[in-house]
């Protein structure tokens, strides 16, 4: 069963939106290192809002987000990502007229000059498909490749912390679970995962908690297993399948 | 020196009414139907031109004026017959200001077919690009406006009232008169069921971004109306200099326009009159000054025109987030 | 009568004016690419560096090598002014492509009758740039000067140093990714304000360089940058917003323009002072059949 570790990452009561738009409300979780943990809900719940946050690119309205002992929010975005926390998007998120390899140089750019080609080095071991195109423009790459690519550009600063908005968003069932995977390898590196995924069943699987979002307000957390007892949750997302879902934890 | 009040606060009005009805004009392409109209001021030309040859022309006939319409000999011979003829000469200003709508509008029609295919930035740039070259143009062809020298001669409907006074006066009061019912006659359009649907268009794009959903036949028939407009705004501001040059017909215009939509609201008709007000109020306080004080009065121009781009930089800038959002 | 010489004459200019349309063309390029504008003050980049380079070679006595690069950094010292006062202030602010883009309007006239004011009180409404240029040869009778040393070179190695940089160095790369996307880059942890302020720097330079450059060629106004922004904005725009997209549009529109018009001229009798119609046509052409101009990118939305 996963321990609970150290928390690297704490928000409480953060509420957030665009201008004078309240998106999220009053809203507090939690990261630990080495951990999954997952942020679901329906669309619209505010997910992408909440995460984008952290990152400040988001209109804060009151709450904090501790990284450590740092106060994240008022913090310019470059400042917060220097800092050791990385993010992708869910949509634009690679530089689609660059090549692959300058993509991750791009995210190379917060490291010393000395460490960049080594740190990209590694990331093409984490992805080898990747070091096999690397001149290729990133346009040419298809759904899933470019979701890897961008989650790789996001760990070439080495982060603590790496938020994925919706990875596995409109991709074929086999590439998604494939995409899951590797974000599970980049957990058991010693990165902590904040996790935004609609398809919440899968994302389940491999998750060590999870926060259940619905119109900006937070409806229930817990371990997978706790969530999946949970009649609302259920209802809500995982629809009448209930012996479809086998958490982590009791496999 | 004595400032003649009178031909002061005239030439303010005339200036108020011309400028009102350019700014209606855009106001209605863009703060209302959403086209960035960069080019305004080539549709505001084609009412001096238009109005300039007719004048010319007509006057050459009806008062039987030889020669070159463009030297300065037949220029006089028209203003003397616009003042021995008052109903010959208002006969020419209707056809004139009636022919110059027309072939703005007709214009705006052409207009309408980039404006439909292109994206916003696009037809910004195109109708930009196309005042630009019809300066050019028209300053390299003699035969349309007189080319380097331009073109007298045209006289105000009202130069038979001697008194100089009166005349300004007068023709301040047809202009305002008809500056005003133009803006009562879009408000009525833009509160009809058009106009709420021109106002969903709007809003639509803003959110949309994109053309698509857009009916093109309605993008035409705004731009023809603003464009006869603008044209009316020419005309009516060539009859009141008596002279056309195509040089005169810069960036600056333009820029006018869009200075007076945005300094009371773009989309908001009542705005206008206010940036009307103020451009007038600053174009007269600068030909008072080249009056009054001894500089030439290109540099006061300069001086003028940077104000001017001045204050539109610090309203966008100043403005709070989203100042410049349409109307109602 | 179209006359050997003519024509030998006007292919050989077109080279000249392509040159400085292609300069000018991948400034431009660079700045919406870079700045996600279209910034209508950047003729008025070059038209600082066009009087900077005449007023210091004809009053001061300078020579060019000294003249020309203080052009390009008054041009970069005013792009980089323009956008620290008016056109971050306004992208901060939310400020849409229209808003701003009336804002480089604005600034366009405010910087051009500026010139206008000190170029009308020091009597230099018209003036040319005072360098020697020596006639190195003739081709069919036709002269070639020094200028074609200057410029045809300066252009190409400019435009080679602009890719190189933007292709090979860590910078020019952050630059294309902000091009590509300006919020990803700043997610990546890359320093957009810093990155954009050294675009205008080099949108300044070369620019800047044009404009001097014309100053040697021609006679020059304080509306030369202004006139030149047709042409400016054709080449950026049939090259696709790329930058050898770009330069191979400078000259074609540098060709299309002068031999073309020579041609209608000595064909048809269509007076040469219409060669912008040229221009103007092959970019209306493009813009409604293939907005990706020469390249064959889809072009984004800005």
């Amino acid at each position: 069963m996963a321990m609970v570790g150290k928390t690297i990452l704490e928000a409480t009561g953060v509420s957030c939106g665009y201008g004078k738009m309240r998106i999220v409300n009053d809203v507090s979780f939690s990261l630990h290192e080495s951990e999954i943990a997952l942020i679901m809900g329906p669309n619209g719940s505010g997910k992408s809002t909440l995460v984008k946050a952290v990152v400040g690119l988001i209109d804060i309205f009151g709450g904090h987000i501790l990284f450590g002992t740092t106060e994240l929010i008022g913090m310019s975005t470059v400042k917060i990502i220097r800092l050791g926390v990385s993010y992708i998007p869910q949509t634009n998120n690679i530089f689609p007229n660059l090549t692959i390899h300058e993509n991750l140089e791009m995210g190379s750019t917060i490291l010393e000059r000395e460490s960049r080609q080594r740190s990209i080095e590694r990331v093409y071991e984490l992805f080898p498909e990747l070091k096999a195109k690397h001149m290729d423009s990133a346009n040419s790459l298809s759904g899933g490749e470019r979701q890897i690519l961008a989650i790789a550009r996001g760990l070439i600063g080495k982060p603590r912390i790496l938020i994925l908005d919706e990875p596995t968003a409109g991709l074929a069932p086999k590439i998604a679970k494939n995409v899951i995977s590797r974000i599970t390898e980049i957990r058991d590196e010693g990165v902590s995962v904040l996790l935004v995924e609609q398809n919440a069943r899968t994302a389940l699987n491999v998750a060590d908690r999870g926060f259940v979002l619905v119109a900006g307000s937070k409806l229930a957390e817990g371990t997978p297993q706790e969530l999946t007892r949970n009649e609302d949750v259920v209802r809500l997302f995982l629809g009448k399948g209930k012996s479809e879902f086998t958490p982590r934890s009791s496999q | 020196m004595a400032i003649d009040l009178a031909i002061f606060f005239g030439t303010m009005a005339v200036y108020f009414g011309v400028y009102l009805i350019l700014a209606l004009s855009l106001n209605l392409e863009y703060g209302f139907a959403g086209q960035p109209d960069f080019g305004k001021v080539f549709f505001f030309s084609l009412g001096a031109y238009a109005s300039g040859a007719l004048v010319a022309e007509l006057i050459s006939v009806l008062g039987n004026i030889p020669g070159d319409i463009f030297s300065a000999a037949t220029a006089n011979l028209r203003a003397e017959y616009a003042v021995s003829n008052p109903a010959g000469m208002w006969l020419v200003f209707i056809i004139a200001i009636v022919v110059s709508m027309v072939i703005g509008g007709v214009f705006g029609y052409l207009a309408s077919y980039p404006a439909i295919r292109l994206r916003a930035d696009y037809l910004a740039i195109t109708l930009l690009l196309t005042a630009t070259i019809s300066e050019n143009f028209v300053l390299s062809t003699p035969g349309i406006a007189g080319g380097a020298n331009g073109l007298g001669g045209i006289p105000s409907p009202f130069s038979w009232l001697t008194n100089g006074r009166l005349a300004i006066g007068a023709y301040a009061a047809l202009v305002l008169a008809i500056g005003v019912a133009i803006y009562f006659l879009l408000e009525r359009l833009l509160n009809s069921p058009y106009g709420r649907k021109l106002k969903s268009i709007r809003d639509d794009e803003a959110v949309a971004k994109s053309f698509g959903k857009v009916t093109p036949r309605i993008k035409a028939q705004v731009l023809v109306i603003a464009s006869a407009i603008a044209a009316l705004s020419g005309a009516l501001y060539t009859f009141f200099t008596n002279y056309e040059f195509a040089g005169s017909f810069t960036f600056v215009w333009t820029a006018n326009a869009w200075i007076m939509i945005v300094l009371g609201g773009v989309g908001n008709n009542r705005g206008a009159l206010l940036g009307a007000f103020i451009l007038a109020a600053l174009d007269s306080t600068t030909s008072l000054a080249i009056v009054m004080i001894n500089i030439p009065s290109y540099e006061l121009s300069y001086a003028r025109n940077m104000i001017v781009a001045a204050v539109l930089i610090l309203i966008l800038c100043s403005a709070p987030r989203g100042y410049s959002q349409r109307g109602h | 009568m179209i006359q050997a010489g003519d024509l030998v004459s006007t292919v050989l200019n077109s080279f000249l004016v392509g040159s400085m349309y292609a300069l000018l063309g991948v400034s431009l390029t660079l700045s919406i690419n870079g700045a996600k504008m279209y910034n209508w003050a950047h003729g008025e980049l070059a038209t600082v560096g066009a009087y900077i380079a005449a007023v210091l070679t004809s009053f001061e006595g300078m020579s060019a090598l000294i003249a020309i690069p203080l052009a390009m950094l008054g041009a970069a010292g005013l792009a980089v002014a323009v956008d620290e006062s008016t056109y971050k202030p306004l992208v901060r602010r939310g400020a849409t492509s229209i808003q701003i883009m009336l804002a480089s309007i604005a600034v366009s006239i405010f910087v051009r009758y500026g010139i206008f004011i000190y170029a009308a009180a020091a009597f230099i409404l018209t003036i040319k740039a005072n360098v020697e240029t020596p006639v190195l040869t003739s081709i069919l009778g036709v002269e070639v000067t020094s200028l074609y040393l200057w410029i045809i070179p300066a252009a190409l190695v400019t435009v080679f140093a602009l890719r190189t940089f933007l292709t090979k160095t860590l910078t020019g790369k952050q630059i294309r990714a902000m091009s590509d996307n300006a919020e990803l880059a700043r997610v990546s942890g890359i320093n957009v304000t810093a990155l954009r302020r050294n675009v205008w720097i080099i949108v300044g330079v070369i620019a800047g360089l044009a404009g001097a450059f014309w100053a040697m060629y021609s006679f020059i106004t304080p509306e030369i940058g202004f006139d030149l922004l047709v042409d400016s904005f054709a080449a950026a725009i049939v090259g696709g917003l790329t930058y050898d997209g770009t330069v191979i549009a400078g000259y074609i529109i540098g060709l299309a323009e002068n031999v073309g018009a020579y041609l209608l001229n000595q064909t048809l009798g269509v007076p040469t002072q219409y060669k912008i119609l040229i221009t103007f046509s092959i970019l209306i052409a493009v813009l409604i059949a293939k907005p990706s101009g020469l390249t064959t990118k889809r072009m984004r939305e800005l």
